[in-house]
């Protein structure tokens, strides 16, 4: 693998023979060349690499929630608490090689008791399980490669006649720092610390989960199905207990060809029993632009509440009205998933006096119904409505007529159509936000107009007469009932 | 020996007396009015709740109107604070604006109850809509697909309607530029602006619709100028404002208007 590095082709990658022969990262490929001409070389691609890395995090996913990248060519799992799924560190260990290497990968793996030992041990060493007592004695024979310090300071180092970590381990650590920087103290400890440093997973770390592993892998959708029930149930069982309800539950598919596809399902209520989250997980499932493909099989199934919530034990009131609202939640929610939740939305109020900027459409299903939103009537009682029902979005371009130069439109034609104006109400006007708007932004007189045919309309010109604009321009935005 | 047996006949009778029986098995069905004397007179058991009714505007400009009917439809036929779903296809929005929130509020329509569920294919309105209309807690659904879309036929109505009966909750089929069609709802009203009475010093007053109730499964048609009384939640028969012509409908003999005003 070559790629441009600091103005040159370097070699950025070998494989195992041209290591053998002495080519190693960082190279010259003119250098490398000179060895041997007879070199195949190939383009690096840091992004496919980067989404390799980034398929094989997801895959190893099976193994516990939290992945994280190590580098860019490296993955570290915390698998505490997740290894007697497979008996023992060992099987665990040698199920993921088996598994990689049926893939066509090399695998180069160490599990130690804190992540910066495992890193060490597996990137400059055998590798393999390395329990508590044997860990110290094993790192003190790693080369000094190890450690994760700067270039300079390595080969200060190595000039110093120090080849393994435990020639410096056994150095006075004040004067290591004094001469070599603080890293090398912080790295040494770190590797020998028994307390671990905690990685940063890639994923939300689930608050609890269910999960499958099957034998036979599940091809038929039927039996997946199946599997999702029993899953479902447990999960529920689970959250129960914490008094608590799923807002987002996560359902991930790994495939037996390495292949993990993940179904997100969000709530607007927290989701408390099976039933429900199947008929989201339907809904979501008959509308994917591209449908959940068993292919070979799934082998292991997993539903994992991502966000949880305080569930309220409901009292059934006299007039049903908690049910209610609840049917309205699941309503909203399904709608949600289907349609998207960008469309089902509910009004909420910005306080602007720029028209269309009064009302931001949230997503319902982010709103709790609980809380009230504050609309204030901008009317007063008795009085006929100032503002239109419908809206334009831009607002649509007319051509007036006017009486006098700066007051109420005469006549205007809108879509090709001739309006002659009987009633008019104006100007209100409504400055541009300043500190908001772009430097062009104009003043907008509104006025309340209504036809002889009844038609009643709310346009605006935009900039002052004489002032502001030369032309001022019309524009119709808005239709009233 | 051979006989003829007319299908299409029998189906038609069969259709006519499935019916009259689903309308007579849930007999006390709940019905609501429009708050004014005489046009609850003429209708003397009011609308149906639990039922399809469909507002039709033929032209662009009265898309405001036909809009405003159904609010004050909705409002009039929902529960006090029971939520209102706004279905709308993305087109209607593009061709006729989008429903504005502090212009329901001035017509009565408190915009927290609001629910607008945007949809992209006629086809997805409908959906949204049986789902909307067979859950109890909703107080009204406005359906509003854009124009004549194909999937909007018989049966598709008819489902509507069994729904919303199931349910008594109400449904209002918004038609904005669309020609009336023969289908399952229960009213059909056509609606266009109508001169309002000015508010003083020239300025357009309160929502006055020309309404046209030209189908009624259930009882009279006719021809009403109302207006819509947003802080009563009310509509009120007024007389035409003079001088301006109150047309008749085209597709309607003015005969049957006089009946049904008179």
């Amino acid at each position: 693998m070559v790629d441009k590095v600091a103005n040159a082709l370097r070699l950025t990658a070998t494989d195992e023979r041209a290591a053998k022969t002495g080519l190693h990262k960082g190279m010259a490929l003119t250098d490398a060349r000179a060895q041997f001409e007879q070199l195949d070389i190939a383009f690096a691609s840091p992004r496919k690499d980067a989404a390799l890395l980034e398929k094989l995090a997801d895959w190893c996913d099976r193994y516990t929630p939290l992945v994280a990248f190590d580098g860019n060519d490296g993955l570290m799992l915390d698998i505490t608490g997740c290894v007697h799924l497979f008996g023992d560190e060992q099987s665990l260990r040698k199920d993921i090689h088996q598994r990689l290497s049926q893939h066509g990968m090399i695998v180069r793996s160490a599990i130690a008791d804190n992540p910066p030992a495992a890193r060490a041990f597996a990137r400059h060493s055998p590798g393999g399980v390395i329990g508590q007592t044997e860990r110290d004695a094993k790192l003190r024979s790693l080369r000094l490669v190890s450690l994760a310090i700067e270039e300079v300071h390595l080969a200060g180092l190595k000039r110093a006649g120090l080849r393994s970590v435990g020639d410096i381990e056994v150095l006075p650590r004040a004067a290591l720092a004094a001469r070599f920087g603080a890293g090398l103290v912080d790295s040494l400890d770190a590797l020998f610390g028994s307390n671990s440093e905690p990685i940063s997973p890639r994923r939300i770390i689930p608050v609890c989960m269910a999960e499958r592993r099957m034998a036979e892998p599940l091809i038929v959708m039927e039996s997946v199905e199946l599997v999702l029930h029993a899953l479902g149930d447990e999960l529920f069982r689970q959250l129960q207990k914490r008094v608590e309800g799923a807002r987002e539950i996560e359902a991930s598919f790994f495939r037996v060809d390495g292949h993990v596809r993940r179904l997100n399902i969000q709530a607007g209520q927290p989701l408390t029993d099976t039933k429900t989250l199947f008929r989201l997980l339907k809904e979501r499932l008959s509308n994917l632009a591209d449908p959940l493909d068993a292919g070979y099989g799934f082998d292991l199934v997993r539903l994992a509440a991502v966000r949880t919530e305080r569930t309220q034990v409901l009292q059934k009131s006299l007039d049903n009205n908690v049910q209610e609202t609840g049917e309205i939640g699941s309503l909203i929610d399904r709608l949600s998933i289907r349609l998207g939740s960008g469309r089902v939305l509910r009004p909420k109020p910005v306080d602007t006096h720029i028209p269309e900027r009064a009302v931001s459409l949230e997503p319902a299903a982010q709103v709790s119904p609980s809380s009230p939103l504050e609309w204030t009537p901008n009317h007063h009682p008795g009085e006929p409505p100032i503002r239109p029902i419908r809206l334009f979005q831009p607002p649509e371009h007319i051509e007036t007529t006017a009486g006098i130069p700066d007051g109420a439109p005469a006549q205007f034609i809108w879509r090709s159509i001739r309006h002659y104006i009987v009633l008019a109400e104006g100007p209100e006007r409504i400055a541009p936000e300043w500190w908001r708007e772009h430097a062009g932004a104009l003043t907008r007189d509104y006025y309340r107009l209504e036809d002889n045919q009844g038609h009643r309309f709310w346009v605006f010109r935009e900039g002052l007469y004489e002032r502001g604009t030369v032309t001022p321009r019309w524009y119709l935005h808005g239709l009233f009932a | 020996m051979v006989t003829t047996v007319d299908l299409g006949a029998l189906r038609r009778d069969i259709a006519a007396l499935s019916e009259r029986n689903a309308l007579e098995a849930h007999a006390p069905r709940t019905a609501f009015d429009f708050g004014d004397k005489s046009i609850d007179a003429m209708l003397s058991r009011g609308l149906q709740r639990g039922a399809l009714h469909e507002v039709f505007s033929t032209k662009m400009n009265d898309a405001g109107a036909a809009t405003g009917f159904v609010i004050a439809l909705a409002l009039r036929s929902a529960g006090a604070n029971s939520p209102i779903l706004w279905l709308e296809e993305d087109f209607a929005i593009r061709e006729h604006g989008f429903p504005y929130a502090p212009g329901l509020e001035n017509l009565g329509l408190d915009p927290e109850r609001l629910i607008i569920v945007r949809c992209a294919s006629p086809q997805d309105v409908l959906k949204a809509a049986a789902d909307s209309l067979g859950i109890r807690g909703t107080g009204a659904v406005i359906i509003a697909p854009w124009s004549n879309p194909k999937c909007l036929d018989l049966t598709a109505s008819r489902k509507l309607l069994l729904t919303a009966q199931q349910t008594d909750v109400p449904a209002f089929l918004l038609r904005l530029g669309a020609t009336p069609a023969d289908n399952s709802a229960v009213t059909r009203w056509l609606i266009r602006s109508a001169p309002s009475q000015s508010s003083g010093a020239s300025a357009p007053g309160h929502p006055v619709f020309d309404a046209t109730l030209i189908r009624n499964r259930q009882g009279m048609t006719g021809h009403w100028i109302l207006q819509w009384e947003s802080d009563e939640h009310v509509f009120r028969q007024i007389e035409p404002v003079s001088g301006t012509v109150v047309s008749t409908p085209a597709h309607r003999p003015p005969q049957t208007r006089k009946s049904a005003t008179g």
